[in-house]
Protein backbone atom coordinates (compact mmCIF):
# COMPACT_ATOMS: atom_id res chain seq x y z
CA UNK A 1 0.00 0.00 0.00
CA UNK A 2 2.88 2.35 0.99
CA UNK A 3 3.86 1.35 -2.92
CA UNK A 4 0.51 3.35 -3.98
CA UNK A 5 0.94 6.21 -2.10
CA UNK A 6 4.47 6.85 -3.50
CA UNK A 7 2.98 6.12 -7.05
CA UNK A 8 0.28 8.69 -6.55
CA UNK A 9 2.90 11.28 -4.60
CA UNK A 10 5.10 11.16 -7.86
CA UNK A 11 1.48 11.34 -10.35
CA UNK A 12 0.59 14.43 -8.58
CA UNK A 13 3.86 16.26 -9.06
CA UNK A 14 3.63 15.45 -12.97
CA UNK A 15 0.13 16.86 -13.44
CA UNK A 16 1.21 19.73 -11.01
CA UNK A 17 4.19 20.54 -13.33
CA UNK A 18 2.35 19.63 -16.14
CA UNK A 19 0.06 22.13 -15.32
CA UNK A 20 2.91 24.72 -14.75
CA UNK A 21 4.19 23.76 -18.01
CA UNK A 22 1.05 24.67 -20.08
CA UNK A 23 0.35 27.68 -18.10
CA UNK A 24 3.02 29.69 -19.26
CA UNK A 25 2.07 28.74 -22.58
CA UNK A 26 -1.54 29.56 -22.46
CA UNK A 27 -0.76 33.40 -21.96
CA UNK A 28 0.31 33.71 -25.45
CA UNK A 29 -2.03 30.72 -26.50
CA UNK A 30 -5.08 29.37 -25.33
CA UNK A 31 -5.23 25.78 -27.05
CA UNK A 32 -1.55 25.29 -26.45
CA UNK A 33 -0.75 21.53 -25.74
CA UNK A 34 2.40 22.11 -23.98
CA UNK A 35 2.98 19.74 -21.48
CA UNK A 36 0.24 17.20 -22.27
CA UNK A 37 3.31 14.80 -22.05
CA UNK A 38 3.46 14.69 -18.18
CA UNK A 39 -0.63 13.77 -18.29
CA UNK A 40 -0.18 10.44 -20.75
CA UNK A 41 3.24 9.80 -18.23
CA UNK A 42 0.45 9.71 -15.15
CA UNK A 43 -1.86 7.43 -17.50
CA UNK A 44 0.96 4.69 -17.94
CA UNK A 45 2.35 4.64 -14.49
CA UNK A 46 -1.77 4.02 -13.74
CA UNK A 47 -1.36 1.17 -15.99
CA UNK A 48 2.00 -0.15 -14.60
CA UNK A 49 0.57 0.48 -10.94
CA UNK A 50 -2.40 -1.91 -12.30
CA UNK A 51 -0.49 -4.77 -13.74
CA UNK A 52 2.64 -4.48 -10.58
CA UNK A 53 -0.51 -4.79 -8.10
CA UNK A 54 -2.32 -7.72 -9.61
CA UNK A 55 0.74 -9.66 -9.55
CA UNK A 56 2.03 -8.71 -6.25
CA UNK A 57 -1.68 -9.45 -4.34
CA UNK A 58 -1.08 -13.21 -6.22
CA UNK A 59 2.81 -13.66 -4.80
CA UNK A 60 1.35 -12.78 -1.54
CA UNK A 61 -1.45 -14.84 -1.93
CA UNK A 62 0.95 -17.71 -2.61
CA UNK A 63 3.41 -16.55 0.54
CA UNK A 64 0.29 -17.29 3.23
CA UNK A 65 -0.85 -20.66 1.35
CA UNK A 66 2.54 -21.88 1.84
CA UNK A 67 3.40 -20.69 5.44
CA UNK A 68 0.38 -19.45 6.92
CA UNK A 69 1.72 -15.66 7.56
CA UNK A 70 2.66 -12.92 5.40
CA UNK A 71 6.31 -12.50 6.93
CA UNK A 72 8.76 -12.68 4.47
CA UNK A 73 11.43 -13.73 7.08
CA UNK A 74 10.44 -17.10 7.06
CA UNK A 75 11.17 -17.54 3.47
CA UNK A 76 14.89 -16.35 3.76
CA UNK A 77 16.02 -20.07 2.39
CA UNK A 78 14.34 -20.42 -1.29
CA UNK A 79 15.15 -23.80 -0.60
CA UNK A 80 11.95 -26.03 0.89
CA UNK B 1 -10.12 33.82 0.62
CA UNK B 2 -11.56 32.82 -2.95
CA UNK B 3 -13.62 29.44 -3.20
CA UNK B 4 -10.74 27.08 -5.18
CA UNK B 5 -8.15 28.43 -2.32
CA UNK B 6 -11.13 26.80 0.14
CA UNK B 7 -10.78 23.68 -1.90
CA UNK B 8 -7.41 23.77 -2.27
CA UNK B 9 -6.64 23.72 1.63
CA UNK B 10 -9.42 21.60 2.52
CA UNK B 11 -8.04 18.80 -0.01
CA UNK B 12 -4.54 19.25 0.74
CA UNK B 13 -5.01 18.69 4.85
CA UNK B 14 -7.80 16.12 3.89
CA UNK B 15 -4.65 14.01 1.53
CA UNK B 16 -2.09 14.56 4.44
CA UNK B 17 -4.15 13.25 6.97
CA UNK B 18 -5.43 10.27 5.17
CA UNK B 19 -1.70 9.17 4.03
CA UNK B 20 -0.31 9.89 7.77
CA UNK B 21 -3.82 7.37 8.94
CA UNK B 22 -2.23 4.65 5.82
CA UNK B 23 0.99 4.04 7.75
CA UNK B 24 -0.02 5.15 11.29
CA UNK B 25 -3.41 2.68 11.48
CA UNK B 26 -2.71 -0.81 13.04
CA UNK B 27 -4.98 -2.84 11.55
CA UNK B 28 -4.70 -2.99 7.48
CA UNK B 29 -8.68 -2.90 6.73
CA UNK B 30 -8.78 0.69 8.35
CA UNK B 31 -5.21 1.04 6.13
CA UNK B 32 -7.28 0.62 3.23
CA UNK B 33 -10.09 2.53 3.86
CA UNK B 34 -7.94 5.57 4.30
CA UNK B 35 -6.12 5.02 1.96
CA UNK B 36 -9.33 5.36 -0.80
CA UNK B 37 -10.15 8.66 0.86
CA UNK B 38 -6.91 9.82 0.36
CA UNK B 39 -7.46 9.15 -3.62
CA UNK B 40 -10.60 10.91 -3.87
CA UNK B 41 -8.34 14.05 -2.17
CA UNK B 42 -6.24 13.53 -5.06
CA UNK B 43 -8.69 13.10 -7.76
CA UNK B 44 -10.17 16.39 -6.46
CA UNK B 45 -6.81 18.12 -7.01
CA UNK B 46 -6.91 16.33 -10.73
CA UNK B 47 -10.13 18.21 -11.00
CA UNK B 48 -8.44 21.71 -9.56
CA UNK B 49 -5.62 21.45 -11.77
CA UNK B 50 -7.94 20.93 -14.98
CA UNK B 51 -6.87 17.30 -15.38
CA UNK B 52 -10.46 15.96 -15.11
CA UNK B 53 -9.72 12.88 -17.48
CA UNK B 54 -6.91 11.78 -15.03
CA UNK B 55 -9.42 12.61 -11.83
CA UNK B 56 -11.91 10.27 -13.19
CA UNK B 57 -9.47 7.43 -14.31
CA UNK B 58 -7.89 7.69 -10.84
CA UNK B 59 -11.42 7.33 -9.44
CA UNK B 60 -12.36 4.36 -11.12
CA UNK B 61 -8.92 2.20 -11.76
CA UNK B 62 -7.78 3.17 -8.18
CA UNK B 63 -10.59 3.38 -5.88
CA UNK B 64 -12.84 1.27 -7.42
CA UNK B 65 -10.11 -1.87 -8.75
CA UNK B 66 -7.20 -1.80 -6.87
CA UNK B 67 -8.46 -1.52 -3.43
CA UNK B 68 -11.03 -3.75 -3.85
CA UNK B 69 -8.51 -6.22 -5.07
CA UNK B 70 -6.57 -5.23 -1.75
CA UNK B 71 -9.30 -5.29 0.89
CA UNK B 72 -10.43 -9.18 -0.83
CA UNK B 73 -6.36 -10.26 -0.55
CA UNK B 74 -6.75 -8.43 3.40
CA UNK B 75 -9.95 -10.16 4.47
CA UNK B 76 -9.09 -13.76 2.81
CA UNK B 77 -5.90 -13.48 4.62
CA UNK B 78 -7.75 -13.00 8.33
CA UNK B 79 -4.34 -10.73 9.86
CA UNK B 80 -4.27 -10.01 13.06
CA UNK B 81 -2.08 -8.97 15.51
CA UNK B 82 -1.77 -12.07 18.17
CA UNK B 83 -0.49 -13.71 14.98
CA UNK B 84 1.91 -11.62 13.03
CA UNK B 85 4.87 -10.75 14.52
CA UNK B 86 6.04 -7.28 15.00
CA UNK B 87 8.69 -5.55 14.30
CA UNK B 88 11.08 -3.91 17.17
CA UNK B 89 11.50 -0.22 17.99
CA UNK B 90 14.99 -0.08 17.15
CA UNK B 91 13.83 -0.81 13.58
CA UNK B 92 10.74 1.50 13.28
CA UNK B 93 13.13 4.57 15.10
CA UNK B 94 15.76 3.73 12.26
CA UNK B 95 12.98 3.87 9.70
CA UNK B 96 11.92 7.15 10.80
CA UNK B 97 15.22 9.00 10.62
CA UNK B 98 16.16 7.72 7.31
CA UNK B 99 12.36 8.54 5.96
CA UNK B 100 12.86 11.86 7.79
CA UNK B 101 16.36 12.42 6.30
CA UNK B 102 14.72 11.86 2.44
CA UNK B 103 12.03 14.25 3.61
CA UNK B 104 14.77 17.16 4.76
CA UNK B 105 16.95 16.65 1.27
CA UNK B 106 13.48 16.73 -0.93
CA UNK B 107 12.44 19.92 0.80
CA UNK B 108 15.71 21.77 0.69
CA UNK B 109 15.74 20.74 -3.08
CA UNK B 110 12.56 21.78 -3.79
CA UNK B 111 13.69 25.32 -2.21
CA UNK B 112 16.81 25.39 -4.11
CA UNK B 113 14.98 24.97 -8.13
CA UNK B 114 15.81 28.48 -9.70
CA UNK B 115 13.08 27.17 -12.31
CA UNK B 116 10.00 27.01 -10.51
CA UNK B 117 10.92 30.43 -9.09
CA UNK B 118 8.27 33.38 -9.66
CA UNK B 119 6.25 30.45 -11.99
CA UNK B 120 2.64 30.58 -10.90
CA UNK B 121 -0.56 27.90 -11.85
CA UNK B 122 -3.62 29.58 -13.36
CA UNK B 123 -5.85 27.29 -12.41
CA UNK B 124 -9.08 28.10 -14.73
CA UNK B 125 -7.37 27.72 -18.26
CA UNK B 126 -5.82 25.34 -20.66
CA UNK B 127 -7.32 21.94 -22.62
CA UNK B 128 -4.87 19.39 -22.09
CA UNK B 129 -6.78 17.83 -19.77
CA UNK B 130 -9.39 16.94 -21.30
CA UNK B 131 -9.81 13.61 -23.58
CA UNK B 132 -10.20 14.70 -26.56
CA UNK B 133 -6.64 16.51 -26.71
CA UNK B 134 -5.24 13.18 -24.41
CA UNK B 135 -6.91 10.83 -27.35
CA UNK B 136 -5.39 12.60 -30.16
CA UNK B 137 -2.03 12.78 -28.68
CA UNK B 138 -2.10 9.50 -26.90
CA UNK B 139 -2.90 7.51 -30.37
CA UNK B 140 -0.92 9.72 -32.24
CA UNK B 141 2.69 10.19 -30.50
CA UNK B 142 2.34 7.29 -27.95
CA UNK B 143 0.75 5.04 -29.83
CA UNK B 144 3.65 2.20 -29.54
CA UNK B 145 4.15 2.86 -25.70
CA UNK B 146 0.58 2.27 -25.40
CA UNK B 147 0.36 -1.08 -27.25
CA UNK B 148 3.58 -2.00 -25.38
CA UNK B 149 1.33 -1.36 -21.98
CA UNK B 150 -1.46 -4.09 -23.62
CA UNK B 151 1.07 -6.44 -23.46
CA UNK B 152 2.43 -5.70 -20.09
CA UNK B 153 -1.37 -6.40 -19.22
CA UNK B 154 -1.75 -9.32 -20.55
CA UNK B 155 1.71 -11.09 -19.25
CA UNK B 156 0.66 -10.02 -15.98
CA UNK B 157 -2.96 -11.13 -16.09
CA UNK B 158 -1.15 -14.67 -17.25
CA UNK B 159 1.25 -14.64 -14.36
CA UNK B 160 -1.66 -13.65 -12.09
CA UNK B 161 -3.39 -17.04 -12.94
CA UNK B 162 -0.12 -19.08 -13.15
CA UNK B 163 0.59 -17.63 -9.34
CA UNK B 164 -2.95 -18.33 -8.26
CA UNK B 165 -3.37 -21.60 -9.48
CA UNK B 166 -0.73 -23.29 -8.08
Amino acid sequence: MCIELMLNATNLLLVAFSKMHNSIACTTNQQSLLGIEGQLFVFFIMVVAAAEVSVGLAIIVLIYRNTHSVDINFLNRLKN
Amino acid sequence: MAATQIIFWFLSVLALVSALMVILSKSPVYSVLWLIALFFAISGHYILLNAQFLAIVNMIVYAGAIMVLFLFVIMLMNLNNETEPQKNLWIQLTGAISGGCLLMLLISLIKQATEIHGKRLIFENGTIGLIENLGKSLFNEFVIPFEISSVLFLSAMVGAVVIGKK
